[in-house]
């Protein structure tokens, strides 16, 4: 009753489960006995389908009658898969000796090409009546093709927007955004508006923006993305024993940083260095300005720098603080310095610190200063 | 388990001699499609309408009885100052897991219920649009909401409260997995609300009987046409809010993450963008029911029926503006609460109305104080209450001291027990008959109304004054020292909404009682309250086909326009009754249609939602189990897909492909 | 208004207040400064309102139920409505809204002004906690240096004071009743709230942003002095520490406190016995970074969260229930060890997590990489215990 094709699915599920149980027993981690144990139920899966299908709608173990059967005697039809499988393959071998993206969309390839010519020469031979078989085919393909078609069609469209944006201004993406979100909204009322339309002119309209979509993502993304510069404060530059805090050259930073911070509306304090190279500081409410300034401790702090001098800053502050009490505390001290990238003259950055320790635990206390610009120095008290 | 359906026209096997030609052979027995009409398999697999509406219903009920129990529980440990019934731990885990269960689990898919059963009757359909994915709707409803209560034995269950404030929800602040059952499980009752949302819709705008234009529609199913579309838009909002939050806990993401430069307020926005339309979610179902009810015993039509319909629809339009209103005391910053606050009173102005067009509905009517209408009068008034103090913290102001305090949990009770679950009662008593083909008990109904009245009115009531007399949410202790002086101090107050709280138990165990008392009443009349819309042309309870002839609509009210005609002369009115209910009924049998198609019961929507409840564990434990749910889930979407809508006549037992009527065809009409 | 009606009307309204508890601490309507009365004028305006809208509303509907009930009349015509009638009775309630929204919008702009307050004072929650301090500044009458206190705020009286908040770990609310509204406190944002009180008392609050396990234990309070006291309680706060006379009990506490509490507490001044200033890194210990500082302990009169008295049932009341003219000055005494509630205090420090619950249990602290939340049970011996209290008695 079961045919050679049924017999080898389920041999090969059974021995994926076999593996699955060795992997499982003789290795760490469980992602390989997953892929084992899915492989396995995949392949049990089609071995179902082989046999409840095929299997149960010819008596194929009556040769003379599948011989004789129409689909038997029709000739295939015309069929693109196999020239797709053959350049699957071209394209794989070509990848093997060029890139790594091209032999990958040759595994692709080649592997759907193959799924849809088995799928296509099953379902010719399940009945004698073509028009089934037809839906056969849609049936049995349409569930894998339709989810994956739509996640690979979705990925191009935004990957194809996300290099447009990347590779306009950071100016000009929200210009180009607002144009398009104008341009879909117009052409919705538009074909909303004139019904009779509808059909034929969305088709060619989606149609044609796709194209574009893809054309343009394509150009933008051979070019390459705009610059794109460090906004972090420069903890992780410490380590590697860069004094950046301590220098006042050039680090590049992204003039637009501090537009992307939620907290300008609850910063904790704003500090400015003025033309005359001082520091102040302005909080909320009626404390104005001074020499200290104080914040709470083991809290993120966001601190807004402002540059108002004509020469390209930044905002230093050191926390030096001998080693606690504690025995292992030597190890919990972060960076010494912490610092904000480089502010334009004008620009605005902020910096969000956490102390741990109050500030009457290090010697000369903790200070805000502006390396390069001797006059701004601040004292930090965190009580 | 038709995976495959078959040739359609077998080809032919030629006699002795002739050609031997491939034919397909029988299915295996065992794996046969679901074609049963009784026992538990008819209920499990089925597609029908009405029987996913009843297990809807039943199993929010029961949701409703177990998120009762956590509300008396809660109420116990605070009738005395210092409570000890329950640890903090336990206190949380309760006031978290009774508004989850009470808002998910009991009124939204009590509210689904009644749409699933009564919006293809009132449009005169068939069935809903996609039959299978209602299936699916109900079970991964059903898995999702026994998944989330399953935590109770897993650990311990969600702590973080309904609202799941992020950073409180992150791990080192609620350690156990409480959190994440409550995520997984929501995100699975959210593909049921998302599916059935988009079925219904397709549903009430395709599949409308003849003639029965928009505005013709039944009022019941206007309000949760306007519902489906706040779920369609509200859903997606939640999901990326609670993907958000289970990314941060599961997999080190930070999106709520203070010292990585995150804001904690994003939660906030997310989930009261969401959780705003899920008020109105909540109560507009019944604001459809009881205009439903209002009418019928008031013998007129509902007041205005334009008005009630385009208020609805302007409450979810506007109900997607106002969510900020739930955050004036987050620190927004004084222009957007000043914005919200506006619009906040701007959303009372089409709930003003309803409330007045019930009124006026009532206004010269000829009433008959069955328990659904006393249900349905219940809501308008004690809804009324609570919309009014929804408006005095729509004033910023005075949020600012009101939030977080009792007194909006005394606001809100009256807002979805007053509005959302008084309503939902008057459909149960209103419908009983319809669905079950017997009257429930009108004494005990009133002992059940009085009850749960009073019951409320206890409970809730004082927690106004325990409210603005400073008693804060959400505390599993308080104590004597802040609760004032003279007899009438918050103590006695919280003692009193807890006897309340047991009266309103009390009242909800009636209900029990008289389902079981009315178990064997005698048929209902087909008729019972000479009522006006689409779903009483038709036997009680409804066949499987619903309408043996789907009906032609001329009017709003096309029932009760069949029954009365207007024999006044010279523009004054004078309406009299012609046929009864039976009367109309009977004569649509007599026009039966023919070939009535019926989709067949399958056994993939609760494979599928199976499955995800298997994902959903794998997400938590391990990832073997998140493998086997992902196989399972994608054997049914396979099944599903390739499963012919009917079932093949092979199928049926015995087969019934003699001539040209097989079952699949004309249900026994 | 018939006379019954009028009679009915009046018996009710008097069941509503009678129905109130009298002297409430947290009563909304019962302001104590400008704020919270500028939102209780507004309820004033919004309340009776509503109340007169709903009366209304049931009014017609009880009317309505005795009037067309069924007495046998004939169907009733089928109407579908009145247009004029129903847009009339739509524009009534918008009207009546519009009258409610611009009074409440120029209140809500009032309630945020920062700009004419006069004093700062910070507030920092943390799980299930509040530290309050006083920055440098010339406001609240001038602050040379920083003060630091925990669960209670002190302001003088008559001042506009700015309550600048945040949070260390999840969000909390600060609400202080009778003095203004609350406003939730966030990590890394600063939120501001204004307090002013008239008359010198104290003046309770809760953290009403549920913020965990104990979050019912999350209290404070505002205590607010004449500007006089107000100087005292400063100079109070910043005295230079006092070690205990030696051979005491207490200077055996001190022993005991820098070797079981100094991790966490900061006492100012404390050194240890090398001389070395003890400097408390909570940061090291507890998950939210931050422990109360203890140097002034018991010019406090609650502890743990504002959740337990210092003082016993008697001594409470002579400062808590004090006229406005002597509760700063009876306040201003701290805790006596006659005063001393030693019962609640002796609990806590024999096993905190017990009486309220934190998570504190080493065990289970894997997702703090082993940071307590709360206090620990620090398992001190009952003559540890005695040390301990009497070195903190002479905190203040």
């Amino acid at each position: 009753m079961l045919t050679t094709g049924s017999k080898f699915l389920i041999g090969a599920s059974i021995a994926a489960l076999i593996s699955a149980i060795a992997y499982g027993v003789t290795q760490d981690g469980v992602m390989g006995t997953v892929g084992l144990l899915s492989a396995a139920f995949a392949l049990a899966f089609l071995a179902g389908v082989n046999i409840f299908t095929r299997d149960s709608n010819i008596w194929a173990d009556e040769i003379s009658s599948v011989e004789s059967a129409p689909a038997g005697a029709r000739p295939p039809a015309d069929s693109i898969w196999p020239m797709a499988f053959a350049l699957g393959a071209v394209v794989l071998t070509v990848g093997l000796v060029t890139y790594q993206a091209v032999f990958m969309i040759g595994v692709v390839l080649l592997l759907a090409a193959g799924a849809e010519w088995t799928a296509e020469a099953w379902a010719e031979r399940a009945s004698a009546d073509a028009v089934y078989n037809a839906q056969v085919r849609s049936r049995i393909a349409n569930p894998l093709e339709f989810p994956l078609a739509a996640a690979i069609g979705i990925g191009i469209v935004v990957y194809a927007f996300s290099r447009i944006m990347l590779w306009l201004s950071k100016t000009n993406t929200v210009i180009a955004f607002s144009v398009l979100g104008v341009v879909i909204l117009t052409v919705a009322f538009f074909l909303a508006y004139r019904p009779g339309l509808k059909s034929r002119a969305a088709v060619g309209a989606i149609a044609v923006s796709v194209l574009a979509l893809v054309a343009g993502g394509a150009a933008a993304g051979l070019d390459g993305e705009r610059e794109i510069k460090e906004h972090e404060t420069t903890e992780g530059l410490q380590e590697e024993g860069e004094d950046i805090c301590a220098s006042p050259d050039a680090f590049e930073a992204d003039e637009k940083a501090s537009q992307s911070v939620s907290a300008s509306a609850g910063a904790a304090a704003t500090i400015t260095l003025d033309e005359a190279g001082e520091l102040t500081y302005e909080l909320v409410g009626p404390i104005g300005s001074g020499s200290s300034l104080t914040l709470p401790r083991s809290n993120p702090n966001n601190v807004i720098f402002i540059n108002d001098s004509d020469e390209e800053r930044r905002l230093s502050v050191d926390l030096s603080v001998p080693p606690a009490n504690g025995a292992d505390a030597a190890e919990d001290e972060g960076p010494l310095l912490k610092c904000t990238a480089l502010v334009e003259p004008g620009g605005r950055q902020n910096i969000t610190l956490v102390i741990g320790a109050p500030s009457l635990s290090a010697p000369d206390g903790y200070f805000f200063f502006v390396p390069g610009v001797e006059s701004a120095r601040m004292e930090l008290i965190v009580p | 388990m038709a995976i495959i359906e078959r040739p359609t026209e077998t080809p032919a096997r030629a006699g002795a001699g002739g050609l031997i030609v491939a034919t397909p052979s029988s299915s295996y027995g065992y794996l046969r499609r679901p074609v049963q009409t009784t026992g538990w398999k008819s209920w499990a697999f089925t597609v029908d309408h009405k029987k996913i509406g009843i297990m809807y219903g039943a199993v929010a009920m029961i949701f409703f009885f177990i998120g009762g129990f956590e509300a008396l529980l809660i109420r116990l440990q605070l009738a005395q100052p210092d409570g000890t019934i329950l640890s903090a731990d336990k206190y949380n885990q309760m006031f978290t897991m009774h508004a989850t269960t009470m808002v998910f689990l009991f009124v939204m898919p009590m509210a689904a219920a009644f749409a699933n059963y009564m919006m293809p009757l009132q449009i005169g359909a068939r069935d809903v649009a996609f039959p299978r994915l209602n299936a699916l709707s109900l079970w991964t409803f059903v898995f999702g909401g026994i998944f989330i209560n399953t935590s109770w034995i897993l650990g311990g269950a969600a702590d973080g409260g309904w609202f799941m404030y992020a950073p409180n929800s992150s791990v080192p602040f609620s350690p156990t997995h409480g959190v994440d059952f409550w995520v997984l499980g929501l995100l699975m009752t959210g593909i049921a609300s998302q599916v059935g949302a988009i079925n219904l819709i397709v549903t009430a705008l395709n599949m409308r009987a003849p003639g029965m234009t928009l505005m013709r529609m039944p009022i019941f199913t206007w309000m949760a046409l306007v519902v489906q579309f706040l779920l369609l838009f509200a859903i997606p909002i939640i999901t990326v809010a609670l993907f958000l939050l289970l990314f941060q806990r599961n997999f080190d993401a930070t999106f709520f993450s203070v010292a990585d430069g995150a804001d904690p307020l994003l939660w906030q926005h997310l989930f009261w963008l969401f959780g705003h339309p899920e008020v109105y979610i909540l109560v507009l179902p019944s604001f459809g029911i009881i205009s439903e009810v209002l009418p019928t015993f008031s013998r007129k039509p509902l007041f205005g029926y334009p008005f009630v319909v385009f208020s609805g629809a302007a409450i979810g339009l506007v109900g997607f503006g106002v969510w900020a209103h739930h955050m004036f005391a987050s620190g927004l910053g004084p222009i957007s609460v000043a914005v919200f606050s506006v619009a906040t009173m701007a959303i009372a102005v089409p709930t003003g109305v309803k409330i007045i067009n019930w009124t006026l509905t009532l206004w010269g009517g000829k009433l008959w104080f069955t328990t659904a209408m006393l249900f349905a009068i219940g809501l308008i008034v004690q809804f009324t209450i609570g919309g009014l103090s929804g408006v005095t913290h729509a004033v910023a102001p005075s949020d600012t001291q009101q939030t977080d305090t009792y007194y909006i949990v005394a606001h809100f009770h009256y807002v979805i027990f007053g509005g959302a679950v008084l309503g939902l009662f008057a459909g149960i008593y209103y419908w009983w008959p319809k669905v079950f083909g017997k009257m429930l008990n009108e004494k005990w109904g009133r002992w059940n109304f009085w009850l749960m009245i009073i019951g409320m009115n206890l409970t809730f009531g004082p927690m106004h004054i325990i409210g603005l007399q400073g008693q804060p949410r959400r505390m599993y202790r308080w104590t004597e020292n802040r609760a004032g002086e003279g007899f009438f101090n918050l103590g006695f107050w919280n003692l009193v909404s807890s006897v309340g709280a047991f009266v309103l138990g009390l009242g909800a165990l009636v209900f029990l009682v008289n389902i079981w008392i009315s178990r064997k009443n005698p048929p209902a009349p087909a008729d019972p309250w000479d009522a006006r819309s689409l779903e009483w042309l038709t036997t009680s309870p409804p066949k499987e086909h619903n309408f043996d002839r789907i009906p032609t609509v001329h009017t709003l009210d096309e029932f009760f326009h069949r029954k009365y005609e207007d024999v006044g002369e010279d523009g004054s009115h004078d309406f009299k009754q012609m046929k009864t209910g039976e009367q109309v009924i009977a004569e649509e049998e007599a026009h039966a249609d023919e070939h009535i198609h019926l989709p067949s019961p399958s056994y993939w929507p609760i494979i599928l939602a199976f499955g995800m409840l298997i994902i959903a564990y794998g997400v938590i434990y391990t990832p073997l189990l998140l493998a086997a749910g992902a196989a399972v889930v994608i054997l049914a979407l396979f099944g599903w897909a390739l499963e012919p809508p009917t079932a093949d006549d092979s199928e049926f037992d015995p087969p019934s492909s003699d001539g040209g009527q097989p079952s699949k065809e004309l249900a026994h009409v | 208004m018939s006379r019954r009606a009028r009679i009915g009307l009046v018996a009710a309204l008097g069941v509503l207040v009678a129905g109130c508890a009298q002297d409430a601490p947290q009563d909304t309507w019962d302001p104590a400064g400008p704020n919270a009365e500028m939102i209780n004028d507004l309820d004033w305006i919004v309340f009776p309102i509503a109340g007169v809208v709903g009366l209304l509303v049931v009014g017609v509907i009880a009317y309505a139920l005795f009037r067309f009930r069924d007495h046998g009349q004939a169907i009733p015509e089928q109407t579908h409505g009145k247009p004029a009638l129903e847009i009339t009775l739509t524009i009534i309630p918008a009207l009546i809204l519009i009258g409610i929204a611009i009074p409440s919008v120029s209140t809500l702009m009032a309630l945020n002004e920062t700009d004419d307050t006069e004093c700062v004072i910070n507030v920092t929650g943390q799980q299930w906690w509040w530290e309050v301090d006083y920055a440098q500044q010339d406001g609240c009458g001038g602050i040379a240096e920083p003060i630091i206190t925990s669960g209670q705020m002190v302001i003088p009286v008559g001042t506009p004071v700015l309550v600048r908040g945040t949070s260390r770990d999840v969000i909390h609310s600060w609400w202080i009743p009778r003095l203004n509204g609350k406003r939730d406190m966030v990590p890394g944002r600063v939120h501001t709230v204004r307090l002013e009180a008239d008359e010198p008392g104290i003046y309770a609050g809760q953290c009403t942003e549920f913020c965990g396990l104990s979050h019912a234990n999350m209290r404070m309070e505002v205590i607010a002095m004449m500007p006089d006291d107000f100087e005292a309680w400063k100079a109070q706060q910043l005295a230079p520490y006092q070690a205990p006379e030696a051979g005491t009990l207490a200077a055996t506490g001190e022993a005991t406190f820098v070797a079981q509490c100094s991790r966490c507490h900061q006492v100012n001044g404390l050194e240890d016995a090398d001389g070395q200033p003890v400097i408390a890194r909570p940061d090291l210990q507890v998950y939210s970074g931050a422990a109360p500082n203890l140097s002034y302990f018991m010019t406090r009169n609650t502890f743990a969260g504002a959740s337990w008295d210092l003082l016993t049932a008697e001594c409470r009341a002579d400062v808590w229930e004090a006229d406005a003219a002597v509760v700063g000055e009876r306040y201003l005494e701290g805790v006596s060890e006659k005063c001393l509630n030693s019962v609640d205090l002796r609990e806590w420090l024999r096993n905190a997590p017990a009486k309220k619950p934190m998570y504190a249990d080493a065990e289970k602290l894997d997702e703090t990489d082993g940071l307590v939340r709360g206090m620990p049970n620090l398992a001190l011996s009952e003559d540890q215990i005695d040390e301990l209290i009497a070195y903190l008695l002479e905190r203040k």
